[in-house]
């Protein structure tokens, strides 16, 4: 036995466990699912809703302190009196634990059926239907029926804790995760329970409504739909949208999401666990901010300005870019300057440095950054376009251009150079996926993806490469921009790329922080690199 | 062996009495009870559980009883259903419900008329009615929205108010 | 509005009784002082308060809105609360509620239209042996009739004030008492002040204490087995041995004195009759072990007591007894049983709701303000000075093996001389106490069942009433000694009825936290509601028990089985009662 492990059966299986490791986790490294309510791995312990009852017992000692054995060859195990809480129970040596047992059984039904007998019957209008614990540990582990015929306890429903959640007592089944992760992740100690007893409300001093940026984890850890977010509210039913896995492009910090949709709309973002990047939390300024990626407004086709009509002519792909790579050739390269945003995946901005510019550089944003996950980087990728040779400062391009030395401007995916600039150039090719001022100042304007609808990797500020997943296909009209770009570059005279997966291999050829690595090697939790 | 072919008479060689037998046989039916239906004057007698269109149906108060749960949606073999969830008008009457469909499409091309819906709606606000003929002139036409699908539900006689005292 | 200077300089007081950076623990007193100034809690005095302990408004909202005794809307001038739990029911508690709605043209928690008088049932006052009882306001009125009533009512309505209620006298020794915890109390002209407490030889023990070391007088309070006598009967000695050493923090002593449990009303008179035996308790017990500061934690529904208290504290300050290294704070609950249960008693002292704490940590490792705490009842301490008087030997030589020393039991219901008394452990058996020493059933009635510790523990038919009153005879018949209410049912009670009542107890009482109490007994409440007005079914009694059975063992703390024992006992016991009701 290990100084920092200890052996335990759980259910006849073997376990060995880190010293601590409380009974919920040790299961579940066996695979032994031990249903509850109020534990989360990332909160303090409640221990109040026993629904993760199990039956504990220590091997009797003899009286050389050795197991006795007993008549049937097996160690003689003193079970408790009372069946206890997996959640505040640490392993311990020896111990056999059973989750299986007809007393368990009999706990959890019990337990179920109070949760079940005064909550309402909303299922059919209930968000949380389809990701309920209440439903799935209804199904597994408790009654088939009901035998409640009272009148169930009316409380306050669909009242508006603040301007993003909506609050429904009646649900709530009084776990207290919320209000542990308000006073003790978000900082702000403002829900509580009023009353006593059965009539015990969930609620907020008014006046004193959450007001942090990250109030909306509360609807991703209450258990039951009682707090729900008023921007996914009756959307869609959960059991129709596919998970992709993804990072938040709105930091640097890069929490890792998930993002649901279905067909090719996206509904929310969640995030997802990673321990070296956010735990399990997300800011709701990220969460919130996918709404672009459906806005009508979105770039759907190539366009040139046309200098004779006057006005935007819209041209097919191949002929976008048999113009654009007929000008760029003759374009001299030592007055060629490229803008990549830090908003892009590293591998865009690797194939956009292909272009040889005299000058490259990336737009910084800076903001507001608090002590948790909203870092003041507001790029996802600052880290990725430096090691990719792009340079911070990118007042040398506009100086350039009021100078008349940068004539040719290829800006991917960024609004920075103002209108009176732009109109000094010769050529101005944009990729972007919004209308912009720079797209209005645009010789050539090559629509292309949004974050959810593309492949890639963002490098974050702890240096850490994470890959995007693309949840919807590109929006009809729209190209990923590796796609474009590399056409562009194949034209010109340098490789075609055919996947991503080739631009990565160049990638870690050219770049040596990134050197070994490959898109699958940095799986769903990302790799850290070094600078 | 050797078949012998039987010896026709005179008049079996004329083939005329057969052909007298054949119109005797044919008139003979003539004052005979028909079993022919005139449909559409007459409609066919539909009986118990019979499956015809599915609709959605009112409560006696004109609620709508379709909360946009999606678990037809969900079920339909053929996905013929297609349910946008929306929101009930703040200080209506049934307001406490909270839920309703901003838009119920049924594709009559694709519906199979199973019945699964009806079986799975926990609201009990589809049925499959006596609708059988359903037709169209354009593909569009066969897509039924919510509101033809009220209109052909009509009310529904209910017992259990469900949502009464929330 | 503006809290008066004088006001504001008490409340200055009460928060230094607190560590400095747990300012929050002083909650429940703010709460109790701004009410009786302003007659209600609203949005000031909640912003108020929680500027005043640096605490969040959901902070101090939460505590208002769990404790019954604090108010978010103004009562009348006289708020009259008529005890509703099961001792006074079986005297007659609901005609004095019919009585004085009539009279007073008022429904319940409804005020008068004179703004003058509101009415409200609460739950157990801890007067149970002299049912039918109300408070108004903090004076208390005992033995109520309805023509006492009128006579209270017509005076308060004359004289425009509520006149102050002298103390009952003492009750008078039986023959079969031996009294050693109530030796004082009825020595002629005991007042119970600190002169007449030494006059009787007190405070020697607490110089004997001094003189001893701590681990000593730790191991004589263990040698005499002395149990506690709040309920739960756990040897006092031993709890103490348990406290964590060398963890750097302070210890903290604690005294139950949150007497909730129904039938039981023996602390209030050691408190009213003769507190110095309570404060001298205390500071042995401090000594022993190494607590600097103590609190007594005083049920709100005594403020006599609470008053008592405070007075004798100050007269043991000036003598130098309190004060001296050890500290005494008296701290008001509000309304709340649950408050009775040591951790839910260390969070409500905490200033918070009182939520029991999941254990482990015990409170001997981890308890009040996160520090070693030793919580013990008020019978328990105020044994101390006894033993270490007369040496723990002295103390074996009462009671039986198992349950040493004496204890006070208190009986309530139809029998003829309900009160409390003290007797040695073991000595006599439930059918002596309730036939010999009580005088036996009022109105030639028959005894139908005995409960023998506080409506938590389970009921005793009339045929199994043979069994000695110590701890372990009660609890191989079945049911447990718990706090010594001894509550007597006849055969005018109806089992259905008084299920129902102590069902509402537990339902009103329970804090909420885990779910089988907080669903469970609310659901019992109101199946037995059905049950009583007929609508029962067969399967009824069945359910009733399941459910009883859910509750019990799955909860965090000990109302679980405080709320399933009585409903599983009653229902298995008298069971043809329950089905003649449902039909």
């Amino acid at each position: 036995m290990a100084d920092n492990t200890v052996n335990l059966t759980i259910d006849d299986k073997a376990v060995v466990a880190p010293k601590g490791m409380n009974l919920i986790e040790a299961a579940k490294l066996v695979g032994i699912e031990i249903p509850h309510y109020c534990y989360h791995p990332k909160l303090c312990i409640a221990g109040n809703c026993r629904m993760c009852l199990v039956d504990v017992g220590m091997p009797k000692l003899g009286a050389d302190r050795k197991p006795e054995i007993g008549s049937d060859g097996k160690m003689v195990v003193m079970f408790g009196p009372k069946l206890v809480i997996g959640c505040n129970t640490t392993v311990a040596d020896g111990m056999v634990v059973l989750t299986k047992s007809p007393k368990v059984v009999k706990a959890r039904e019990g337990v179920m059926e109070f949760l079940l007998i005064n909550h309402p019957l909303d299922c059919p209008i209930c968000d949380q239907a389809g990701e309920c614990r209440l439903q799935e540990f209804s199904v597994d582990y408790g009654k088939a029926e009901s035998r409640f015929v009272e009148e169930k306890v009316h409380k306050p429903k669909k009242t508006a804790l603040n301007a993003k959640i909506t609050l429904d007592d009646e649900r709530c089944i009084l776990c207290s995760r919320c209000i542990r992760f308000m006073r003790d992740v978000a900082g702000q100690d403002c829900l509580g329970f009023i009353q006593r007893g059965s009539h015990s409300t969930l609620t907020c001093y008014l006046g004193n409504e959450p007001k942090t940026n990250y109030d909306l984890n509360i609807v991703d850890i209450c258990p039951v739909g009682a707090l729900t977010s008023n921007d996914f509210r009756f959307q869609q039913r959960v059991w129709f949208l596919k998970q992709t896995k993804s990072i938040c492009p709105n930091c640097a910090t890069g929490c890792n999401t998930v993002i649901w949709s279905r067909e090719d709309v996206v509904y929310r973002q969640t995030p997802r666990d990673n321990n070296d990047v956010n735990q399990c939390w997300m800011c709701d300024y990220g969460r919130i901010n996918y709404k672009f990626i459906n806005d009508p407004h979105r770039l759907t086709t190539p366009s040139v300005k046309s200098a004779t009509l006057g006005q935007r002519v819209n041209l097919t792909w191949p002929e976008a870019i048999r113009q654009v790579v007929d000008k760029l050739r003759a374009a001299k390269r030592d007055s060629l300057a490229v803008i990549g945003s830090a908003r892009a995946t590293t591998e865009e901005l690797y194939l956009l440095k292909k272009f040889s510019p005299s000058f490259a550089a990336y737009i910084p944003r800076v903001g507001t950054g608090d002590n948790f996950l909203l870092n003041t980087d507001r790029n996802p990728n600052a880290a990725g376009a430096m090691l990719t040779g792009f340079s911070s400062d990118y007042s040398v391009i506009a100086d350039g251009i009021a100078d008349g030395k940068i004539k040719t401007l290829i800006v991917l995916g960024e609004d920075a150079i103002v209108p009176e600039l732009l109109a000094k150039l010769e050529l101005l090719i944009v990729l972007d996926i919004l209308p912009g001022k720079t797209t209005e100042a645009a010789h050539y304007i090559l629509p292309g993806v949004t974050f959810a609808e593309k492949s890639g990797t963002f490098i974050n500020a702890k240096n850490r490469i994470q890959r995007l997943n693309p949840a919807i296909p590109p929006l009809v009209g729209t190209k990923p921009e590796h796609l474009i770009l590399s056409a562009l570059l194949a034209e010109l005279g340098g490789k075609r790329y055919a996947t991503i997966q080739e631009v990565f291999a160049d990638m870690t050829r050219d770049v040596p922080a990134l050197a070994g690595l490959n898109l699958s090697k940095i799986g769903d939790s990302g790799v850290e690199v070094k600078s | 062996m050797l078949v012998q072919r039987p010896k026709l008479t005179f008049w079996e060689r004329l083939y005329l009495p057969q052909v007298l037998q054949g119109l005797w046989q044919t008139l003979s039916h003539i004052p005979r009870k028909k079993f022919t239906r005139q449909y559409p004057e007459e409609k066919p007698p539909l009986y118990g559980k019979y499956r015809g269109a599915p609709e959605l149906v009112r409560d006696p108060d004109g609620r709508v009883k379709c909360v946009a749960c999606q678990l037809c949606e969900f079920v339909c073999p053929p996905k013929a259903i297609r349910v946008v969830p929306g929101f009930r008008k703040e200080g209506a009457s049934d307001a406490s419900v909270e839920k309703e469909p901003s838009d119920f499409i049924i594709n009559m091309n694709r519906c199979i008329f199973c019945g699964f819906c009806e079986e799975v709606c926990p609201e009990e606000a589809i049925f499959l009615l006596r609708d059988f003929s359903v037709s169209g002139y354009s593909r569009e036409e066969m897509q039924f929205h919510k509101d033809k699908l009220l209109e052909l539900g009509g009310v529904r006689e209910d017992k259990i108010q469900k949502w009464k005292n929330k | 509005m503006t809290v008066p200077v004088e006001l504001e300089r008490h409340i200055d007081e009460i928060v230094t009784h607190y560590p400095p950076d747990k300012t929050r623990a002083a909650t429940l007193w703010l709460c109790h002082l701004l009410q009786e100034y302003f007659g209600f809690l609203g949005d000031e005095q909640v912003l108020w308060i929680s500027n005043k302990l640096g605490l969040q408004p959901i902070n101090v909202w939460e505590v208002v809105t769990f404790y019954p005794m604090f108010t978010t809307k103004p009562h009348g001038k006289f708020h009259v609360k008529v005890c509703r739990t099961l001792s006074c029911e079986l005297c007659g508690c609901k005609n004095i509620v019919a009585h004085l709605r009539k009279k007073l043209g008022v429904g319940l928690d409804e005020n008068t239209t004179d703004g003058l008088f509101t009415i409200s049932t609460v739950e157990c006052l801890a007067l149970c042996g002299t049912g039918p009882v109300m408070m108004i306001n903090d004076e208390t009125f005992e033995n109520l009739t309805t023509e006492k009533v009128d006579a209270i009512i017509d005076r308060i309505r004359t004289t425009g004030r509520l006149d102050a209620q002298p103390l009952p006298m003492p009750l008078a020794a039986h023959p079969l008492e031996k009294r050693v915890l109530l030796s004082n109390i009825t020595k002629p002209g005991y007042t119970g002040s600190l002169a007449d407490y030494e006059r009787e030889g007190g405070y020697t023990a607490l110089r004997k204490a001094l003189a001893m070391k701590p681990d000593e007088i730790v191991a004589e309070v263990k040698n005499s087995e002395i149990r506690g006598r709040g309920g739960a009967g756990f040897p006092c000695g031993l709890k103490w041995s348990f406290l964590a050493k060398g963890t750097g923090k302070p210890v903290y002593l604690v005294c139950n004195a949150d007497e909730s449990e129904p039938g039981t009303f023996k602390d209030r008179q050691l408190i009213s009759y003769d507190p110095h035996l309570l404060i001298e308790g205390i500071l042995i017990s401090c000594h022993a072990v190494g607590a600097k500061v103590a609190y007594i934690y005083i049920r709100g529904e005594m403020p006599g007591g609470a008053k008592i208290l405070q007075k004798a504290i100050e007269e043991a300050r000036a003598k130098g007894y309190v004060g001296n290294g050890v500290e005494i704070y008296v701290h008001r609950g509000a309304g709340a049983y649950i408050c009775g249960e040591e951790t839910g008693l260390i969070e409500s002292l905490e200033g918070k709701r009182a939520y029991p704490r999941i254990k482990p940590p015990f409170p001997a490792v981890v308890g009040l303000f996160g520090c070693p705490t030793v919580v013990n009842n008020v019978e328990t301490l105020a044994n101390i000075p006894h033993i270490i008087n007369k040496g723990s030997t002295w103390f074996k030589t009462m009671g039986v093996s198992g349950s040493t020393g004496t204890r006070l039991v208190c009986v309530s219901g139809p029998v003829k001389r309900p009160g409390y008394y003290e007797f040695e452990m073991g000595k006599l058996t439930l059918r002596q106490l309730i036939f010999d020493v009580c005088g036996g059933l009022k109105d030639g009635r028959t005894l139908k069942g005995v409960i023998p510790g506080g409506s938590s523990m389970p009921v005793m038919k009339a045929d199994q009433i043979d069994v000695p009153l110590d701890f372990e005879s009660l609890r191989k018949a079945g049911t447990m000694a718990g706090s010594g209410g001894i509550i007597v049912l006849d055969d005018s009670v109806d089992i259905v009825g008084a299920t129902l009542n102590v069902a509402q107890f537990y339902a009103h009482e329970s804090c909420g936290q885990c779910t089988p109490c907080r669903e469970g007994t609310l659901w019992m409440e109101k199946m037995l509601h059905r049950i009583e007005r007929g609508e029962g079914r067969p399967l009824d009694v069945e359910m009733l028990y399941e459910v009883a059975d859910n509750i019990d063992g799955k909860t965090i703390c000990p109302l679980g089985e405080a709320a399933a024992w009585p409903v599983k006992a009653f229902v298995t016991k008298y069971r043809e009662e329950f089905e003649k009701h449902g039909g």
